[in-house]
């Protein structure tokens, strides 16, 4: 005889077994059952003398409580301080490169005069600036409404209903796009803004680049931070090669054949992607179910996203507003750009990078709080639970605000110092104004994704529009009163109150993440 | 008549017993009109039964796996909008709250008060009906309530914060039932005594519409079995083991007829305090005329092995491979041919690393599902089931009725099905099952006679007539008392 029962003849043995299969059993139901599992039965209970497998599971229940051990263990191996370091290295660069895309587009411009987009007299930079802030705005709301329920089927494996939204949103983003396009050129003809041939060559920009933002959004929901990066890099690359190699291309065409490749290389790899995992999936050809690719109504998904849609819309409209109103400070036509506040206002983009880097080890370390550190808690110990995730939400802040005034420091210090040897013209005070408006946007960026954690988008919404709100009354009077490049100060005013804002209606949720946590669905 | 089928993950969505069970009973009795009602865990899988004529309605109820609850029921969004600007916190404050809070006192306790249980679903079934499902769980009042039962308990208050939320949400989902209409009809059915069971119970209080439940494998054993893999704690474990009692209790004490399929639910049942008169065991049944001996012309004579699950730790499909490892240091020549679909894909890894640790990689094979069973079955020369945990298995009748020598683990209703027409060994014990397995190899009599008996058993006891008789008795007697007021 070989069974788990042989040799095991007294209830003693019984019970040390029991409790090696299941060291938490309640009663005597739970006994039996794990007796049963065993291999004993009512036949066999009757060998040790009960009349039952439930009555020989009572007796069974007696020992065990000789055997039980009080309390929990709760918390794993500490982990090494060199492990500790090297997965926040890890979450700062991933997070840096998350960043990459205006990384890349910044530093490229300043050291080899290559961006996206190309450079040249007023004309052609504000079609082509329009073309880009109108991109954004175009593009981000259904952005945010498409990738949520991508992220959503993606990350249940469900591939097909995956392809599904992404061709819906891929369908939406296109019609969003052709009417934006269409729009701009009948508004133009109606309203005689620009001379024609302006506003098509804004139009032909903002295709190509709201195509990009289009198809790189997805890469976000995967975390494919390299790929990421990677496209924005060939990218620039392709646009450089076209222009230094001289192989007859028009410095328009260098620029748009090199975007619709990073939309080719983005859209590729996605669908690629998305394919290989299903290939994976299916391998085993075994499995006891088939999923459906159904998604909801469309209706659904927007109702459910248009908070999001709102959210981001409301977040590129106060990334841009400043320059809309630094545009409207010329004479005629109504929008012009200043190519000098464009650039100062682009370079403290710069600062956000390594700020994204910390935010991405900060808000690990929180989500990771919110869920695993709640098991070092018990229930009657909840104000400890939220006074600990208070404390990281003061430690992120703390973190993000310093990287990023060190950040806007060195940047300061640095492009003053080399102004003269940079391809465009800056201003150190929007610079400035900027960088120290970016600083303060970290603490709503800290703030926003703890709300869309938690799922809550209002108190973003409500923030953006307050923030929104004082840039327009402060921003617009400062440029007309003092000069365009005070522009930069209705956007750093909106920082401040966007910062505020967002801190007294995210601290809420902090103060009661349990509560939040519970209600995040 | 129109039945209300209810099933929990099972059919029609996924294979197995039970969907086999369904399928059978509804393509069966022609007679009735069925919907039905099946929980799921998310809305994306696909149907794998051809649904018969008689079934008039399917309806599914996922409890993850949407944003919003009634998304994929076509309901136009105009409806939910205005369910959810109906929704007003003090409604929620009012008129749910008290019986949630009720609900949740009663699952701290085992549901000791069944019908306390049954009226507290009950009143927040009619409260989701009119109102926002999500905006009334993700409500502070909601939260309060759990947090105030459960972090001012003495014993839960030991629960951690993270647990405290998970089983929450939890909670929410699985209460996802609720929030659903269900027709009038004049029977209801429920394949488990589980969370799909609800409905019949609030149909009953409602409309005092019979319920029949029929128990396969008995749902708090296996919740039981669940929780020695899953649960980190003792009173995180008592939640869920009570929360489990709470809703079986509610099944037992709402159901009219409990049909257990085999007798070793009984003693199950009666532990749960179930009056016997309610309870009428009813075999299931087999199709003897396709099930039955069969010439397979190519390899015969092999040794082959067959196995008939799913790739699931309950099967306990390392036990054979291990009694495998026996079979083939005694005859070399033997294999195993394993026949069922994967439900557990981690579990499944661990195998195909047993089988490579043990050498057995040209022994034994994966061959995933089969349309035709009995073909398989007609080509082993011993068909074993080495499972931890059954009902009453239909491979061991379906063998049986091929007239095939069985060697099974004595687990659920196995021993009853195969009297003395196979070899009975205790589970998780591989050697005793190869030993079981090697005696019908070495032994071509005992195997033509135990498969000789096997098949008489099968026809005169398990047969396919009298399974859908014994239902369609029921079925007209719980209707025809309810018309008369018994």
């Amino acid at each position: 005889m070989s069974s788990v029962l042989e040799g095991i003849t007294d209830l003693d043995s019984l019970a040390r077994l029991v409790l090696e299969v299941d060291e938490n059993v309640k009663d005597y139901l739970d006994v039996t059952a794990i007796l049963e599992a065993m291999g004993i039965t009512t036949a066999t209970a009757r060998k040790y003398g009960f009349p039952n497998k439930f009555e020989l599971a009572r007796k069974v229940v007696e020992v065990i409580q000789y055997y039980r051990t009080r309390g929990e263990v709760v918390g794993g191996a500490k982990i090494s301080e060199q492990r500790l370091m090297l997965e926040a290295l890890k979450r700062f660069l991933f997070g840096s490169l998350l960043a990459s895309p205006w990384l890349f587009l910044t530093v490229s411009y300043l050291l080899i005069g290559v961006t996206l987009l190309p450079a040249g007299e007023v004309t052609t930079a504000t079609m082509v600036s329009m073309a880009s802030a109108l991109s954004l705005l175009a593009t981000s709301g259904l952005q945010a409404v498409f990738t949520r329920r991508l992220s959503f089927y993606y990350y249940q494996q469900n591939y097909g209903a995956a392809r599904r939204i992404l061709a819906l949103y891929y369908s939406l983003s296109a019609c969003a796009i052709s009417t934006t396009a269409l729009l701009m050129l009948v508004a133009n003809r109606i309203l005689n803004l620009y001379p024609e041939a302006w506003m098509e060559l804004a139009v032909i920009y903002f295709i190509p680049l709201s195509l990009l933002w289009v198809s790189v959004a997805p890469l976000y929901v995967l975390n494919a931070y390299a790929p990421l990066a990677m496209i924005f890099f060939f990218t620039l690359l392709a646009i450089s090669l076209s222009l230094r190699l001289s192989v007859g291309i028009s410095p328009i065409y260098a620029h748009l054949y090199g975007i619709y490749l990073g939309v080719v290389m983005a859209i590729v790899y996605f669908l690629v992607y998305l394919y290989v995992r299903e290939r994976m999936l299916k391998k085993t050809g075994l499995l006891m179910w088939s999923l459906e690719p159904r998604i909801p109504k469309l209706s659904y998904i927007l109702y459910s996203g248009a908070p999001y849609f709102l959210s981001s819309t409301l977040y590129f409209l106060f990334l841009t507003m400043d320059r809309f109103i630094a545009w409207t400070a010329s004479k005629a036509p109504i929008l012009l750009i200043n190519t000098r506040y464009e650039f100062s206002v682009n370079t403290a983009l710069l600062i956000l990078c390594p700020v994204f880097g910390v935010l991405n080890y900060y808000m690990n370390r929180f989500y990771k709080m919110v869920v695993e550190g709640g098991r070092l808690f018990k229930a009657r110990e909840v104000h400890s639970y939220r006074k600990e995730l208070v404390e990281i939400y003061w430690r992120t802040l703390r973190a993000a605000v310093s990287v990023g005034v060190a950040g806007l420091l060195a940047t300061y210090f640095l492009i003053n110092h080399y102004i003269s040897m940079l391809p465009m013209e800056i201003s150190p005070s929007t610079l400035l104004y900027s960088g120290i408006g970016n600083v303060f946007l970290t603490v709503f960026l800290v703030n926003s994704l703890i709300c869309f954690y938690f799922y809550r988008p209002w108190p973003s919404i409500a923030s953006l529009a307050i923030g929104l709100l004082v840039d327009i009354l402060v921003g617009f009077p400062a440029s007309r009163l003092i000069g365009v490049d005070y522009a930069s100060l209705g956007y750093l005013s909106g920082s401040v109150a966007l910062a505020v804002a967002s801190s007294l209606l995210a601290y809420k949720l902090v103060e009661e993440a349990d509560y939040s946590y519970y209600s995040a669905f | 008549m129109r039945v209300l089928m209810l099933t929990e993950g099972t059919y029609p969505y996924f294979k197995g017993g039970v969907s086999t069970w369904t399928d059978d009973l509804i393509t069966n009795l022609r007679e009735f009109e069925f919907i039905v009602a099946a929980v799921l865990p998310t809305p994306f899988f696909k149907p794998c039964y051809n649904l018969p004529e008689n079934v008039i309605g399917l309806a599914s109820i996922p409890l993850w796996g949407t944003e919003l609850v009634k998304e994929f029921h076509g309901e136009p969004i105009k409806m939910m909008i205005k369910r959810r600007l109906n929704t007003k916190d003090w409604e929620i404050r009012r008129q749910f709250t008290p019986h949630f809070r009720r609900f949740i006192r009663e699952v701290k306790n085992g549901g000791k008060n069944p019908e306390a249980v049954a009226q507290s679903l009950y009143e927040m079934h009619l409260f989701l009906r009119e109102h926002d499902y999500k905006k009334t769980f993700r409500s502070r009042y909601v939260w309060d309530v759990i947090r105030q039962e459960l972090a001012e308990d003495p014993l839960y208050q030991n629960l951690s914060v993270s647990s405290t939320v998970e089983i929450s949400r939890i909670i929410q989902h699985l209460l996802r039932v609720l929030a659903h209409e269900y027709p009038e009809v004049d029977l209801c059915h429920s394949s488990a005594a589980a969370f799909c069971g609800i409905p019949a119970v609030l149909l009953k209080m409602e409309f005092g519409i019979p319920y029949l439940l029929t128990e396969h494998g008995i749902y708090f054993r296996e919740r039981v079995l669940d929780a020695v893999r899953g649960m980190e704690g003792v009173v995180e474990k008592i939640l869920w083991m009570n929360l489990y009692r709470a809703i079986v209790g509610l099944n037992y004490h709402y159901a009219d007829k409990i049909l257990p399929v085999c007798r070793f639910n009984v003693d199950w049942e009666k532990e749960f305090k179930v009056p016997p008169e309610k309870i009428e065991v009813i075999y299931n049944g087999v199709d003897v005329r396709k099930f039955r001996p069969i010439q397979v012309a190519d390899d015969a004579g092999a040794k082959r092995v067959v196995v008939m699950a799913r790739i699931d730790r309950l099967k306990d499909i390392m036990n054979i491979i291990d009694a495998m490892g026996y079979v083939v240091d005694e005859h070399n020549d033997a294999f195993c041919r394993i026949f069922g679909p994967i439900e557990d894909e981690v579990y499944y890894e661990q195998c195909l690393n047993r089988i490579r640790e043990l050498g057995l990689e040209n022994r034994i094979s994966f061959m995933g599902p089969t349309d035709a069973p009995e073909v398989e079955y007609n080509r082993a020369m011993v068909v074993a089931q080495p499972s931890l945990s059954e009902g009453f298995p239909y491979t061991i009748i379906e063998a049986m009725a091929c007239g095939k020598p069985v060697v099974a683990t004595d687990v659920g209703g196995v021993r009853e099905a195969l009297g003395e027409c196979g070899i009975v060994v205790p589970p998780r014990s591989p050697k005793l099952l190869a030993e079981g397995i090697i005696r019908l190899l070495d032994d071509p009599e005992l195997r033509e006679s135990m498969g000789r008996m096997a098949r008489v058993r099968a026809v005169k006891l398990f047969s396919h007539e009298r399974f859908i008789e014994d239902y369609r008795r029921v079925y007209v007697q719980a209707v025809s008392e309810r018309k008369l007021g018994v």
